[in-house]
Protein backbone atom coordinates (compact mmCIF):
# COMPACT_ATOMS: atom_id res chain seq x y z
CA UNK A 1 0.00 0.00 0.00
CA UNK A 2 2.39 2.58 1.22
CA UNK A 3 5.79 1.05 -0.20
CA UNK A 4 8.28 -1.55 1.58
CA UNK A 5 9.27 -0.68 4.39
CA UNK A 6 11.98 -2.49 6.89
CA UNK A 7 11.59 -1.29 10.62
CA UNK A 8 13.84 -2.61 13.17
CA UNK A 9 14.20 -2.54 16.88
CA UNK A 10 16.53 -2.72 19.68
CA UNK A 11 19.13 -2.27 16.49
CA UNK A 12 23.02 -2.46 16.90
CA UNK A 13 24.37 1.11 15.49
CA UNK A 14 26.87 1.25 13.00
CA UNK A 15 30.05 3.25 13.90
CA UNK A 16 32.33 5.78 12.00
CA UNK A 17 34.59 8.37 12.87
CA UNK A 18 32.51 11.70 13.31
CA UNK A 19 34.12 15.42 13.75
CA UNK A 20 30.83 16.44 14.65
CA UNK A 21 30.33 18.17 11.40
CA UNK A 22 27.29 17.33 9.14
CA UNK A 23 27.45 18.38 5.13
CA UNK A 24 23.77 17.89 3.90
CA UNK A 25 22.58 17.89 0.32
CA UNK A 26 19.88 20.30 0.13
CA UNK A 27 17.32 20.47 -2.08
CA UNK A 28 18.69 22.57 -5.04
CA UNK A 29 22.04 20.74 -4.44
CA UNK A 30 22.92 18.93 -7.59
CA UNK A 31 23.69 15.22 -7.03
CA UNK A 32 26.12 12.82 -8.61
CA UNK A 33 23.55 9.91 -10.16
CA UNK A 34 26.59 8.05 -11.13
CA UNK A 35 27.41 7.19 -8.18
CA UNK A 36 24.98 4.25 -6.96
CA UNK A 37 24.15 5.74 -3.45
CA UNK A 38 23.70 9.65 -2.84
CA UNK A 39 24.66 10.61 0.52
CA UNK A 40 21.39 12.76 1.65
CA UNK A 41 23.84 13.87 4.81
CA UNK A 42 27.85 13.28 4.76
CA UNK A 43 29.84 12.75 8.18
CA UNK A 44 33.52 13.60 8.63
CA UNK A 45 36.37 12.53 10.72
CA UNK A 46 39.06 10.13 10.74
CA UNK A 47 41.43 8.17 13.32
CA UNK A 48 44.21 10.80 11.92
CA UNK A 49 41.71 13.69 13.70
CA UNK A 50 42.72 13.74 17.50
CA UNK A 51 39.09 15.64 17.72
CA UNK A 52 36.93 13.00 15.73
CA UNK A 53 35.26 10.39 18.50
CA UNK A 54 33.73 7.17 17.24
CA UNK A 55 30.20 7.97 17.19
CA UNK A 56 27.05 5.67 16.87
CA UNK A 57 24.78 6.31 14.00
CA UNK A 58 21.40 4.97 12.68
CA UNK A 59 21.87 4.99 8.81
CA UNK A 60 18.24 5.07 7.00
CA UNK A 61 19.08 3.30 3.49
CA UNK A 62 16.46 4.27 1.27
CA UNK A 63 15.20 4.93 -2.61
CA UNK A 64 14.09 8.49 -3.65
CA UNK A 65 12.80 10.43 -6.34
CA UNK A 66 15.54 12.77 -8.49
CA UNK A 67 14.78 14.71 -11.38
CA UNK A 68 16.89 13.37 -14.34
CA UNK A 69 17.52 16.89 -15.84
CA UNK A 70 17.77 18.75 -13.17
CA UNK A 71 20.30 16.63 -11.24
CA UNK A 72 18.52 17.51 -7.59
CA UNK A 73 16.19 15.75 -5.63
CA UNK A 74 12.75 15.91 -5.33
CA UNK A 75 9.77 16.40 -3.05
CA UNK A 76 7.08 14.08 -3.33
CA UNK A 77 3.56 14.94 -2.29
CA UNK A 78 2.43 12.08 -0.25
CA UNK A 79 -0.61 11.91 1.27
CA UNK A 80 -3.94 14.24 1.76
CA UNK A 81 -7.16 14.31 -0.06
CA UNK A 82 -6.55 16.10 -3.35
CA UNK A 83 -5.32 13.58 -6.54
CA UNK A 84 -2.07 15.12 -6.56
CA UNK A 85 -0.99 13.11 -3.33
CA UNK A 86 0.38 9.61 -4.35
CA UNK A 87 -0.76 7.05 -2.31
CA UNK A 88 -4.04 8.49 -3.24
CA UNK A 89 -4.19 8.04 -7.12
CA UNK A 90 -0.37 6.36 -7.12
CA UNK A 91 0.93 9.06 -9.55
CA UNK A 92 4.50 10.36 -9.39
CA UNK A 93 4.53 12.90 -11.93
CA UNK A 94 1.28 14.31 -10.09
CA UNK A 95 2.55 13.58 -7.12
CA UNK A 96 6.37 15.20 -7.29
CA UNK A 97 4.89 18.57 -9.44
CA UNK A 98 2.66 19.14 -5.92
CA UNK A 99 5.15 18.65 -3.90
CA UNK A 100 8.18 20.75 -5.96
CA UNK A 101 5.04 23.42 -6.63
CA UNK A 102 4.61 23.70 -2.65
CA UNK A 103 8.27 23.42 -1.83
CA UNK A 104 8.82 26.36 -3.97
CA UNK A 105 5.76 28.26 -2.45
CA UNK A 106 7.24 28.03 0.93
CA UNK A 107 10.93 28.90 -0.10
CA UNK A 108 12.12 25.28 0.41
CA UNK A 109 13.80 25.50 -3.01
CA UNK A 110 14.01 27.39 -5.88
CA UNK A 111 14.54 24.98 -7.88
CA UNK A 112 11.98 23.43 -10.07
CA UNK A 113 10.77 19.86 -11.62
CA UNK A 114 11.58 19.23 -15.43
CA UNK A 115 8.95 16.58 -15.64
CA UNK A 116 11.69 14.00 -15.82
CA UNK A 117 12.46 11.39 -12.80
CA UNK A 118 13.97 8.51 -11.68
CA UNK A 119 15.00 6.38 -8.69
CA UNK A 120 18.07 6.91 -6.89
CA UNK A 121 19.36 4.76 -3.33
CA UNK A 122 19.92 7.49 -0.55
CA UNK A 123 21.67 6.91 2.75
CA UNK A 124 21.23 9.60 5.46
CA UNK A 125 23.19 9.84 8.81
CA UNK A 126 21.50 10.19 12.20
CA UNK A 127 23.98 10.22 14.91
CA UNK A 128 22.49 8.90 17.93
CA UNK A 129 22.80 10.79 21.49
CA UNK A 130 18.94 9.39 22.78
CA UNK A 131 17.40 6.14 22.88
CA UNK A 132 20.83 4.47 24.41
CA UNK A 133 20.42 0.83 25.67
CA UNK A 134 19.96 1.37 29.87
CA UNK A 135 22.56 0.68 32.40
CA UNK A 136 22.17 -2.49 32.91
CA UNK A 137 22.93 -3.27 29.44
CA UNK A 138 25.76 -1.27 28.74
CA UNK A 139 28.15 -2.88 26.57
CA UNK A 140 31.15 -4.73 28.20
CA UNK A 141 34.87 -4.24 26.61
CA UNK A 142 34.58 -7.33 24.23
CA UNK A 143 31.29 -5.81 22.41
CA UNK A 144 34.74 -4.04 20.20
CA UNK A 145 37.62 -5.74 21.66
CA UNK A 146 36.82 -9.06 19.46
CA UNK A 147 37.00 -10.47 15.96
CA UNK A 148 33.38 -9.25 14.18
CA UNK A 149 32.36 -6.63 17.08
CA UNK A 150 30.96 -3.75 17.02
CA UNK A 151 33.37 -1.64 15.32
CA UNK A 152 35.10 -4.77 13.03
CA UNK A 153 34.48 -2.14 9.89
CA UNK A 154 36.48 0.99 11.40
CA UNK A 155 40.03 1.31 10.26
CA UNK A 156 42.91 3.40 10.69
CA UNK A 157 44.22 1.77 14.05
CA UNK A 158 45.15 -1.02 15.91
CA UNK A 159 42.18 -2.51 18.49
CA UNK A 160 44.22 -5.25 20.99
CA UNK A 161 41.30 -8.28 20.47
CA UNK A 162 40.21 -7.47 17.44
CA UNK A 163 43.89 -6.74 15.19
CA UNK A 164 46.81 -9.30 14.69
CA UNK A 165 49.48 -9.82 12.32
CA UNK A 166 48.14 -12.37 11.05
CA UNK A 167 52.19 -13.67 9.88
CA UNK A 168 53.20 -13.10 13.44
CA UNK A 169 50.99 -15.41 14.33
CA UNK A 170 50.68 -18.27 12.09
CA UNK A 171 54.49 -17.93 12.33
CA UNK A 172 54.78 -17.69 15.94
CA UNK A 173 52.10 -21.01 16.22
CA UNK A 174 54.10 -23.05 13.91
CA UNK A 175 57.08 -22.05 16.16
CA UNK A 176 55.50 -23.59 18.97
CA UNK A 177 54.07 -26.73 17.33
CA UNK A 178 57.62 -27.37 15.75
CA UNK A 179 59.58 -26.94 18.93
CA UNK A 180 56.52 -29.32 21.00
CA UNK A 181 57.07 -31.79 18.73
CA UNK A 182 61.11 -31.19 18.63
CA UNK A 183 61.45 -31.87 22.85
CA UNK A 184 58.90 -34.80 22.81
CA UNK A 185 60.36 -36.54 20.07
CA UNK A 186 64.09 -35.56 21.75
CA UNK A 187 62.52 -37.20 24.87
CA UNK A 188 60.69 -40.51 23.24
CA UNK A 189 64.17 -41.13 21.74
CA UNK A 190 66.11 -40.69 25.20
CA UNK A 191 63.39 -42.94 26.53
CA UNK A 192 63.76 -45.85 23.85
CA UNK A 193 67.27 -45.33 23.50
CA UNK A 194 67.48 -45.69 27.45
CA UNK A 195 65.29 -48.75 28.43
CA UNK A 196 67.12 -50.69 25.47
CA UNK A 197 70.62 -49.73 27.14
CA UNK A 198 69.07 -50.79 30.87
CA UNK B 1 81.79 -39.35 45.77
CA UNK B 2 79.34 -36.68 45.82
CA UNK B 3 78.66 -33.99 48.10
CA UNK B 4 75.46 -32.21 48.68
CA UNK B 5 75.21 -28.37 48.06
CA UNK B 6 72.91 -25.74 48.11
CA UNK B 7 72.98 -24.28 44.84
CA UNK B 8 69.77 -22.15 44.62
CA UNK B 9 69.42 -19.72 47.96
CA UNK B 10 65.71 -18.91 49.14
CA UNK B 11 65.86 -16.12 46.80
CA UNK B 12 66.87 -17.67 43.74
CA UNK B 13 63.59 -20.26 44.36
CA UNK B 14 61.01 -17.53 45.11
CA UNK B 15 62.38 -15.17 42.31
CA UNK B 16 62.02 -18.47 40.06
CA UNK B 17 58.72 -19.75 41.56
CA UNK B 18 56.89 -16.27 41.53
CA UNK B 19 58.20 -15.63 38.14
CA UNK B 20 56.94 -19.17 36.61
CA UNK B 21 53.21 -17.98 38.72
CA UNK B 22 53.23 -14.57 36.97
CA UNK B 23 54.96 -15.47 33.49
CA UNK B 24 51.84 -18.57 33.31
CA UNK B 25 49.39 -15.90 34.48
CA UNK B 26 50.67 -13.28 31.94
CA UNK B 27 51.01 -15.54 29.00
CA UNK B 28 47.22 -17.02 29.93
CA UNK B 29 45.76 -13.47 30.35
CA UNK B 30 48.02 -11.65 27.20
CA UNK B 31 46.52 -14.07 24.68
CA UNK B 32 43.02 -13.87 25.90
CA UNK B 33 43.73 -10.28 25.07
CA UNK B 34 45.25 -10.81 21.70
CA UNK B 35 42.14 -13.01 20.71
CA UNK B 36 43.18 -16.56 20.13
CA UNK B 37 41.08 -17.71 22.96
CA UNK B 38 38.48 -15.75 25.41
CA UNK B 39 38.15 -18.16 28.07
CA UNK B 40 38.11 -14.46 30.34
CA UNK B 41 36.13 -11.74 29.49
CA UNK B 42 38.27 -8.96 27.69
CA UNK B 43 38.09 -6.70 30.90
CA UNK B 44 39.35 -8.84 33.11
CA UNK B 45 42.18 -10.57 31.03
CA UNK B 46 43.22 -6.70 30.48
CA UNK B 47 42.74 -6.01 34.19
CA UNK B 48 44.69 -8.79 35.69
CA UNK B 49 47.67 -8.74 32.90
CA UNK B 50 48.53 -5.62 33.71
CA UNK B 51 48.50 -6.60 37.45
CA UNK B 52 50.53 -9.23 36.73
CA UNK B 53 52.83 -7.00 34.63
CA UNK B 54 53.23 -4.68 37.06
CA UNK B 55 54.20 -7.69 39.57
CA UNK B 56 57.12 -8.81 37.05
CA UNK B 57 58.75 -5.73 36.31
CA UNK B 58 58.80 -5.37 40.46
CA UNK B 59 60.17 -9.08 40.98
CA UNK B 60 62.98 -7.77 38.00
CA UNK B 61 63.85 -5.01 39.70
CA UNK B 62 64.57 -7.24 42.96
CA UNK B 63 66.16 -9.67 41.51
CA UNK B 64 68.06 -7.61 39.59
CA UNK B 65 69.31 -5.64 42.64
CA UNK B 66 69.60 -8.62 44.31
CA UNK B 67 72.18 -10.25 41.72
CA UNK B 68 74.14 -7.08 41.79
CA UNK B 69 74.55 -6.75 45.28
CA UNK B 70 75.46 -10.65 45.04
CA UNK B 71 77.62 -10.68 42.52
CA UNK B 72 75.12 -13.56 40.93
CA UNK B 73 75.03 -11.74 37.77
CA UNK B 74 78.47 -13.46 36.52
CA UNK B 75 76.82 -16.91 36.82
CA UNK B 76 74.59 -15.55 33.16
CA UNK B 77 77.52 -14.10 31.38
CA UNK B 78 77.85 -16.04 28.48
CA UNK B 79 81.26 -17.81 27.30
CA UNK B 80 81.78 -19.86 24.09
CA UNK B 81 84.00 -21.83 26.13
CA UNK B 82 82.59 -25.74 26.64
CA UNK B 83 79.37 -24.26 24.06
CA UNK B 84 79.76 -26.61 21.44
CA UNK B 85 80.15 -29.97 23.78
CA UNK B 86 76.87 -29.05 25.00
CA UNK B 87 75.22 -28.77 21.87
CA UNK B 88 76.47 -31.69 21.35
CA UNK B 89 75.75 -33.32 24.06
CA UNK B 90 72.36 -32.60 23.76
CA UNK B 91 72.26 -33.45 20.12
CA UNK B 92 73.61 -36.69 20.33
CA UNK B 93 75.49 -37.91 23.57
CA UNK B 94 72.50 -37.99 25.52
CA UNK B 95 71.05 -40.60 23.27
CA UNK B 96 74.14 -42.74 23.86
CA UNK B 97 74.62 -42.38 27.12
CA UNK B 98 77.60 -40.05 27.16
CA UNK B 99 78.42 -38.30 30.62
CA UNK B 100 77.31 -34.56 30.83
CA UNK B 101 80.59 -32.48 29.20
CA UNK B 102 79.97 -30.10 31.82
CA UNK B 103 80.11 -29.83 35.80
CA UNK B 104 77.72 -27.69 37.80
CA UNK B 105 79.76 -25.49 40.64
CA UNK B 106 78.13 -22.90 43.20
CA UNK B 107 79.91 -20.38 41.16
CA UNK B 108 79.19 -21.52 38.09
CA UNK B 109 75.58 -23.40 38.22
CA UNK B 110 74.92 -22.70 34.46
CA UNK B 111 76.03 -25.10 31.82
CA UNK B 112 77.55 -22.22 28.36
CA UNK B 113 74.08 -23.37 26.75
CA UNK B 114 71.83 -22.47 29.93
CA UNK B 115 74.31 -19.02 29.76
CA UNK B 116 73.74 -18.31 26.86
CA UNK B 117 69.73 -18.75 26.51
CA UNK B 118 69.30 -17.25 30.10
CA UNK B 119 71.27 -14.30 28.79
CA UNK B 120 69.03 -13.87 25.66
CA UNK B 121 66.30 -14.21 27.57
CA UNK B 122 67.28 -11.63 30.02
CA UNK B 123 68.84 -9.05 27.24
CA UNK B 124 66.59 -9.87 24.21
CA UNK B 125 63.26 -11.00 25.15
CA UNK B 126 62.54 -9.70 28.24
CA UNK B 127 63.35 -6.01 27.70
CA UNK B 128 61.14 -6.15 24.23
CA UNK B 129 58.67 -7.50 26.02
CA UNK B 130 58.78 -4.84 29.15
CA UNK B 131 59.60 -1.77 26.60
CA UNK B 132 56.18 -3.19 24.33
CA UNK B 133 54.35 -3.53 27.46
CA UNK B 134 54.76 -0.12 28.70
CA UNK B 135 54.58 1.42 25.85
CA UNK B 136 50.93 -0.43 24.92
CA UNK B 137 50.04 0.51 28.38
CA UNK B 138 50.70 4.13 28.32
CA UNK B 139 49.89 4.82 24.88
CA UNK B 140 47.60 7.52 25.43
CA UNK B 141 50.03 9.55 27.06
CA UNK B 142 52.91 9.18 24.05
CA UNK B 143 50.40 8.29 20.88
CA UNK B 144 50.36 12.71 20.62
CA UNK B 145 53.51 13.64 20.85
CA UNK B 146 56.96 12.73 18.17
CA UNK B 147 56.78 9.10 19.29
CA UNK B 148 53.29 8.93 18.59
CA UNK B 149 53.90 10.26 15.22
CA UNK B 150 56.84 8.19 14.53
CA UNK B 151 55.79 4.63 15.95
CA UNK B 152 52.42 3.11 14.56
CA UNK B 153 50.68 1.61 17.41
CA UNK B 154 50.45 -1.80 15.77
CA UNK B 155 53.84 -1.90 15.42
CA UNK B 156 54.37 -2.02 19.23
CA UNK B 157 51.82 -4.63 19.51
CA UNK B 158 53.46 -6.41 17.25
CA UNK B 159 56.75 -6.44 18.56
CA UNK B 160 55.37 -7.49 22.07
CA UNK B 161 53.10 -10.38 20.39
CA UNK B 162 56.41 -11.79 18.73
CA UNK B 163 58.51 -11.52 21.77
CA UNK B 164 55.52 -12.93 23.71
CA UNK B 165 55.78 -16.25 21.27
CA UNK B 166 59.75 -16.09 21.22
CA UNK B 167 58.93 -16.55 25.39
CA UNK B 168 56.64 -19.65 24.73
CA UNK B 169 59.21 -20.88 22.72
CA UNK B 170 62.47 -20.35 25.35
CA UNK B 171 59.93 -22.05 28.18
CA UNK B 172 59.07 -25.50 26.10
CA UNK B 173 62.53 -25.89 25.98
CA UNK B 174 63.35 -24.78 29.35
CA UNK B 175 60.70 -27.02 31.14
CA UNK B 176 61.97 -30.36 29.15
CA UNK B 177 65.84 -29.13 29.80
CA UNK B 178 64.70 -28.59 33.38
CA UNK B 179 62.35 -31.34 33.76
CA UNK B 180 64.13 -34.14 32.29
CA UNK B 181 67.73 -33.69 32.05
CA UNK B 182 69.09 -33.94 35.36
CA UNK B 183 70.55 -37.10 36.90
CA UNK B 184 67.99 -38.72 38.08
CA UNK B 185 65.75 -37.05 35.46
CA UNK B 186 64.26 -34.79 38.47
CA UNK B 187 67.07 -33.62 40.29
CA UNK B 188 66.78 -29.90 38.81
CA UNK B 189 63.43 -29.65 39.83
CA UNK B 190 63.80 -31.11 43.21
CA UNK B 191 66.28 -28.37 43.60
CA UNK B 192 64.61 -25.60 42.37
CA UNK B 193 61.57 -26.51 43.86
CA UNK B 194 62.06 -28.27 47.18
CA UNK B 195 65.24 -27.67 49.04
CA UNK B 196 67.65 -25.72 47.20
CA UNK B 197 70.44 -29.24 47.09
CA UNK B 198 72.07 -30.43 44.41
CA UNK B 199 74.59 -33.45 44.52
CA UNK B 200 77.86 -32.12 42.91
CA UNK B 201 80.48 -34.74 42.11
Amino acid sequence: MKGEFIWGENLTPEYYWFDGQVRYTLLGDKIDDTQPVVEINSIRGSYDDPKARIWPFKVMRGKQPYDTEYKTLLVSHLFGKDDDAYWKTYDWDKALRAGMRLAKEIGQTEGDYSGRYSFIETRMYWPITHMVAPKEEALACDACHRKEGRLEKLGGFYMPGRDTNPWIDRIGWLLVAATLAGVLLHGLVRLMVGRRRA
Amino acid sequence: MSTRVKVFSGFERFWHLAQLLLIFGLLFTGFNIHGTWSVLPFEQSIDVHIVLALSLIGLWVLAIFWHLTTGEWRQYVPTGKGLMPMILYYAYGIFSGEAKPYTMTVQAKHNPLQRLAYFGFKVVIAPALWTSGLLLLFYVDWSRTALGAALPLAWVAWVHVAAAFALLLFLIVHVYMAATTGTPWYAYLRAMFVNGYEEIP
